[in-house]
């Protein structure tokens, strides 16, 4: 099935009723293999279950309701089920820079730079598929490259070129990191990376999808690779010890750097993170083009454990 | 009932209002109907009080809470699993997987919806209030409006997917505010 419209009617059918036995399969093969799909459905779903249950009776007419839930509330939750979800629009014709800060340690009583990559060898290869060994990159396929007329590099004078993926919707560009030989943090303390990347669409002005995910294992270097043959983020996700992820979705309007910061926490039984890039359309119709990867930044921090967290525009 | 009694039923409470709405999205995701979500949704109350006691730290109420509503929704369906609307455990499981995982993120879209539903227009307004009353079948309210079914289910189809659309655009724009 290669329409969104017509995956969007099988929806339809099925939450009115109306769908035949072989719609609902149809529904339900869709939904075991596509997870943009799934997560469009399950917000299709949502939207159905909040009208439906009565707290909202009023609101389109005007009538104030009672507001049960504040405002940005989840952020003050776990740091890791805080940074684990999110959606954050690029409005502004600028270059803008997105955070999700966990509970940081204050005063860091260590901080390591665990990777500071912009891409400034034009003659570096990467392999394709996930990372066979720590500290190099793995992905699908691109190019380093200068900047142009209308394009900086975020940082030095080259870029990565990420080409489109012909099998998904997204490109990825992996690395794992061996945290074997990092320090471990004082009881009273807790030992957080924090990871940044920008990106930038090779056209300016059209809708795109960019994420980060940093992923904590207990496995090793090594042994982490074979776990990931053929089996995509959405399982691998259920294996991490600690997961941080953010989710961009420019609007057409925006242009610029597009940076990301995620936080995550490394449990003392953590020997590798995992940090995963990837840029897309955001939709399967949109014609696929390249993004670009810049000044991608990783560092350890250990310090005083901290109580609050919170999402910031830096 | 004794004060500690007394205690614990208000310490449910809170916590089980705070979390009514997340709980009622992950079941309306797990199973065909309205009416069958909120059979489980009954149900799931029930279960989530009597086994109350059995939490140790009211931290733990949410990722307690999903998974017995979890567990209560897979009963429900296993119940019927020779409904053709049934979907299998394989989907079943990646959905819950997701539902609870962004669970926080809905909440934020119905905290934006309802600003979105308050930019629908008159008409829109009126299907939604009525297309979602208790006990309203789609069938009647289209003969009553002179409509065929098929119409207010494509209508109501077409709303959703705006409303869908109007919270991203509201949730970005208070990123900003």
């Amino acid at each position: 099935m290669n329409s969104e419209q017509q995956r969007l009617d099988l929806v339809r059918r099925y939450v009115d009723s109306t769908s035949t036995a072989e719609e609902t399969r149809a529904l339900e093969n869709e939904l075991r293999t596509r997870a943009a799909f799934r997560h469009q459905f399950l917000r299709y779903m949502n939207v159905d279950a909040a009208l439906g249950s009565g707290r909202l009776a009023g609101v389109a007419l005007g009538i104030p309701t009672p507001v049960t839930h504040r405002q940005a509330r989840w952020l003050s939750r776990r740091p890791v089920i805080a940074a684990g979800v999110g959606l954050v629009f690029g409005l502004f014709c600028a270059s803008v820079t997105w955070a999700m800060i966990g509970t940081r340690p204050t005063g860091a009583r260590i901080n390591v730079p665990l990777l500071d990559e912009s891409f400034e060898n034009p003659q570096m290869i990467w392999p394709t598929g996930f990372p066979t060994q720590a500290e190099s990159w793995s992905g699908d396929r691109g190019q380093i490259v200068g900047g142009n007329a209308e394009l900086t590099p975020r940082d030095g004078k080259f870029m990565l070129r990420l080409d489109p993926s012909e099998a998904t919707t997204l490109s990825y560009l992996d690395r794992v990191i061996d945290l074997q030989s990092l320090p471990l943090p004082e009881s009273n303390e807790m030992r957080q990376i924090e990871v940044t990347a920008s990106f930038h669409a090779a056209i300016p002005g059209i809708r795109e999808r960019y994420t980060l995910r940093v992923a904590t294992f207990s496995e090793t270097p090594d042994q982490i690779g074979s776990l990931w043959i053929n089996v995509p983020w959405q399982e691998m996700d259920q294996r991490t010890l600690t997961l941080a992820k953010r989710g961009l979705s420019t609007l057409a309007d925006a242009s610029g750097w597009q940076t990301i910061t995620v936080t995550v926490e490394v449990p003392r039984e953590a020997h590798s993170v995992v940090i995963s890039l990837a840029s897309g359309r955001l939709k399967n119709s949109d014609e696929k083009i390249p993004h670009y990867l810049d000044d991608v930044r990783a560092r350890l921090l250990i310090g005083p454990r901290a109580t609050h967290s919170r999402l910031r525009r830096l | 009932m004794t004060t500690s009694e007394d205690q614990k039923h208000v310490d449910f409470l809170r916590l089980y209002v705070e979390h009514e709405e997340a709980l009622r999205g992950f079941v309306r995701a797990l199973v065909p109907t309205r009416e069958d979500a909120r059979d489980v949704m009954q149900e799931v109350t029930v279960v989530l009080w009597r086994k109350f006691g059995e939490l140790s730290a009211v931290e733990d109420f949410r990722r307690w809470a999903f998974g017995v509503t979890r567990m209560e929704a897979l009963t429900f369906l296993r119940d019927r699993a020779r409904d053709r609307h049934v979907f299998g455990d394989d989907v079943l499981g990646l959905l819950a997987d997701e539902a609870e995982a962004d669970a926080d993120a809905f909440e934020e879209e119905r905290i934006a919806l309802e600003e979105c539903l308050g930019k629908l227009d008159a008409v829109q307004r009126a299907l939604v209030d009525a297309a979602y009353a208790p006990g309203v079948r789609i069938d009647a309210l289209a003969a009553s409006a002179g409509r065929s079914a098929m119409s207010l289910y494509k209508a109501l189809h077409r709303i959703r997917l705006a409303l869908m659309d109007c919270t991203q655009r509201v949730l970005a724009r208070r990123e900003f505010s």
